[in-house]
């Protein structure tokens, strides 16, 4: 039995606004602002209520096997074996998640700052912070979360603030983007942003109670599409949707176009602390996911004994785009676009299936 | 032990952290401060770099802030020109002498010939700058009647220390007095692509001091305006030959004309870019005297848009307010009943202004400077719809009505003043 540990609200909201809210930082909001025009914000609250109602269900479900957590409600509702391949492609997506960030931030360090460092060089000192956050466990990886959400926090209200007088109100103009059609049909696509939340389910019992999974749940993708939706509503302000749809990391874009003088200039600093810090945990906890779910498959006690080697297929995965154009149109595009059945459809299919076979869990039972 | 071990890791990721692929020591680095681009002679491009004075190894020269000197008055910045296919490739060419790499990332100027900017390669140009990371937005864009060569080989510093320092204060010009627009590179991008509006950059020009006419040769001008120059026409002398003042107006992607100070000015204005400026108009009483008026935006521009009649009607209010500077006349202009006779001489003044600029645009430019289009696309729900309407095609016949508000807010050093006297000694 793999022992995580206990953590709480604040905590498990870090762990899933972390996951969820860094990729607004990468090069996926390009392709939500290509997609929708001036209405990405818009898009992106579809996509917020969407995964919502996508929560609920995966609450449903997890309230019909109290006590138990999701890689064990899978076998206890497929079965053992189709639980397995239920579980192990959980799994598999969120170790894509992860070597996803880590390609993506390491491309984008080397457009924007480090351009002459050989990837995989960027590559290793990235999985080794990785690895040091891992080794300690997940209540350390959540309480790392906790710990830098105020101060990245901090850092993006710096971004929003200090970017006010590059917004344009017209900027907006026309409001509804492609259309109310696009900005539904974008946002149901795209709600696989916020299913993160799915996570909790995987770890339920660190936190303290259904109560906690569902107040961590709700916040974390409250919180996130809050933080995304004002994300693309200043980049919107800032940039006409033409301009918009051209930067490889829109919100890099934005920072290097402040100043306030000759003195303040480069605010892009700040934007390199926020990034890179957001994106080693993202890379992290998504990574540390894929451990747990894995152990609890094949009831692995320690999930120490899997970094290494699971570090090593992140390395590797992470190579096997040709280029960064591969990684924007289609391997991140793909994920965002077909993750919902992840992290939605199989929850969904379960309780339709406990539903309909009457399964309960043993406690709800008794 | 554990935490020892993890510790020493922690510390060992601080090393590779810092970068050591891309170290630069600062002496290792040209930095460049103006980017000028001419149509070439021998390849496509003729580019001219002006890079700052950097230390030597006695430390007599330094970068500037870093403690160093720097350039003095008589000293001639250090430029480097070539023929090139392009800017990056020119770099490298330019690697050839100077045997430190150039950087960007400090560039203040970017200045087109104004040959360059009339021709079809400048969207060539524009399209290839925005792509490279030392490439920044916020650096200014001009374009130069003459060689661009010529401008950079003029573009000295006469006051202070600092080359680049003085570039970014020749472009904050624009908030001092109006006469140059304030067009980064950011926004000149952004319009550049526009379906809202079109894109302008700052005139610049080489004066050779021929325009400060010897007593006779010369008439005074009707205009009382101080900005009917265009870059490189102020009849001044002195020192520095260089000059911005006026406006570059594109239409798409080439230049098609050009606007002085005044005009410029009214542009500000409508855009509502407009900080501040000095403005000399005709005394309303007394026309061979002349009142001196400090002038600031009150609110931003009022802009309403109707798009119910066959060509669009747009309405545009310019909210002022200003400071009296001089009255000669010693007219009472501070009294509230007086007060009203100037304010409606300086909105009459204006609205002529703003006025022929609408017309000189919508006839001869036939491009939307102002940024009227932005107003029109609020009338409308999507991108599709909005592109439909084709603004730019529009614009030439949409009919623009004006209107100037402005009010005297304080009076200077003078709440009334004692009449002039006349040579018999009673005053006037």
């Amino acid at each position: 039995m793999l022992r995580e540990g206990k953590i709480g609200v604040f905590e498990a909201i870090s762990v899933i606004t972390f996951m969820s809210a860094t990729k607004v930082l990468y090069s996926s909001s390009r392709a939500l602002v290509e997609a929708s025009g001036t209405s990405g914000w818009l898009t992106t609250i579809v996509s917020g209520v969407t995964a919502l109602a996508g929560f609920y269900f995966i609450i449903l479900l997890m309230s019909r096997f109290p006590g138990q957590e999701l890689v064990s409600v899978f076998e206890t509702v497929f079965g053992r074996f189709a639980g397995i391949i239920f579980s192990l492609l959980m799994s598999v997506f969120f170790l894509l998640n992860s070597a996803m960030f880590a390609r993506e931030f390491i491309e984008a360090v080397k457009v924007y700052a480090y351009p002459l460092s050989p990837p995989s060089f960027l590559l290793v000192i990235f999985i080794l912070a990785i690895i040091t956050v891992l080794y300690f466990g997940f209540e350390c990886v959540a309480r790392t979360a906790a710990l830098f959400a105020w101060p990245m926090l901090a850092g993006l209200a710096v971004i929003v603030i200090l970017a006010v007088p590059l917004y344009e109100m017209s900027n907006l103009y026309p409001v509804l983007g492609h259309g109310p059609a696009c900005i539904i049909k974008t946002g149901l696509l795209r709600s696989s942003v916020y299913g993160d939340a799915l996570a909790l389910a995987v770890v339920i019992n660190s936190l303290q109670g259904s109560e906690h999974f569902k107040k961590s749940g709700v916040t974390a993708i409250i919180l996130s599409t809050a933080i995304i939706a004002t994300g693309f509503l200043i980049y919107n302000l800032s940039f006409p949707y033409y301009i918009a749809s051209e930067s490889t990391i829109p919100v890099y874009a934005l920072t290097r176009s402040i100043e306030y003088g000759r003195f303040f200039q480069r605010f892009e600093a700040i934007f390199l602390f926020v990034w890179s810090i957001s994106g080693i945990l993202a890379s992290a906890i998504n990574l540390y996911f894929a451990l747990s779910t894995y152990s609890k498959v094949f009831r692995i006690d320690d999930h120490r004994a899997l970094i290494l080697p699971q570090t090593v297929i992140i390395f590797s995965v992470s190579l096997i785009p040709l280029d960064i154009s591969s990684i924007a149109y289609e391997h991140v595009n793909h994920i965002r676009q077909y993750g919902s059945a992840i992290y939605f459809g199989i929850p969904l299919l379960a309780l339709l299936v406990a539903v309909i076979r009457g399964i309960r869990g043993e406690q709800a039972g008794a | 032990m554990r935490k020892k071990t993890a510790l020493l890791s922690l510390l060992l990721l601080l090393l590779p952290a810092a970068g050591c692929y891309d170290r630069r020591e600062p002496d290792e680095i040209a930095y460049v401060v103006a980017i000028g681009l001419d149509k070439g002679v021998t390849d496509r491009l003729r580019l001219s770099l002006q890079i700052v004075r950097m230390a030597d190894e006695s430390g007599a020269r330094g970068m500037p802030g870093g403690g160093g000197q720097d350039t003095s008055p008589g000293d001639e910045p250090i430029i480097v020109t070539l023929d090139c296919p392009s800017l990056f490739t020119g770099m490298n060419m330019a690697n050839s002498s100077i045997s430190r790499k150039f950087n960007l990332m400090h560039a203040k100027l970017i200045i087109f010939s104004e040959e360059l900017a009339r021709s079809d390669d400048f969207e060539k140009q524009i399209s290839g700058l925005m792509r490279y990371i030392e490439i920044r937005r916020i650096m200014h864009i001009l374009v130069t009647r003459g060689k661009a060569e010529d401008f950079i080989r003029e573009n000295k510093t006469l006051i202070g220390k600092n080359p680049p320092k003085t570039m970014q204060m020749l472009t904050d010009s624009s908030a001092l007095t109006g006469m140059i627009p304030d067009a980064n590179l950011f926004n000149f991008y952004n319009d550049f692509k526009s379906t809202f509006q079109r894109p302008i950059a700052i005139l610049a020009g080489l004066n050779t001091f021929e325009n400060l006419k010897n007593p006779g040769r010369g008439e005074i001008q009707e205009s009382t305006s101080g900005g009917n120059y265009l870059a490189g026409e102020l009849p001044r002398k002195g020192y520095l030959k260089r000059e911005l003042l006026g406006t570059a107006v594109f239409n798409g992607t080439e230049m098609i004309g050009e606007l002085n100070g005044t005009e410029t000015r009214a542009l500000a204005m409508i855009r509502g870019e407009f900080k501040r400026g000095f403005y000399t108009i005709k005394d309303p009483l007394k026309p061979d005297y002349l009142v001196s008026l400090e002038v600031f935006p009150a609110r931003k521009p009022y802009v309403k848009v109707d798009l119910r009649g066959e060509t669009p009607e747009i309405f545009v209010k310019i909210r002022l307010e200003g400071d009296l500077l001089a009255v000669q006349s010693a007219e009472n202009y501070e009294k509230p009943d007086m007060k009203p006779v100037l304010e409606q001489a300086f909105e009459s003044e204006i609205k002529s202004q703003v006025d022929s600029l609408v017309a000189k645009c919508q006839k001869e430019f036939k491009s939307d400077i102002f940024g009227l289009g932005r107003s029109v696309a609020s009338k409308f729900l999507t991108i599709e719809d909005w592109e439909r309407y084709r603004w730019h095609e529009k614009f030439p016949g949409a009919t623009v009505n004006t209107e100037v508000d402005f009010i005297i807010r304080r009076t200077g050093l003078i709440l009334k003043p004692s009449p002039l006297v006349t040579d018999g000694g009673v005053h006037k």
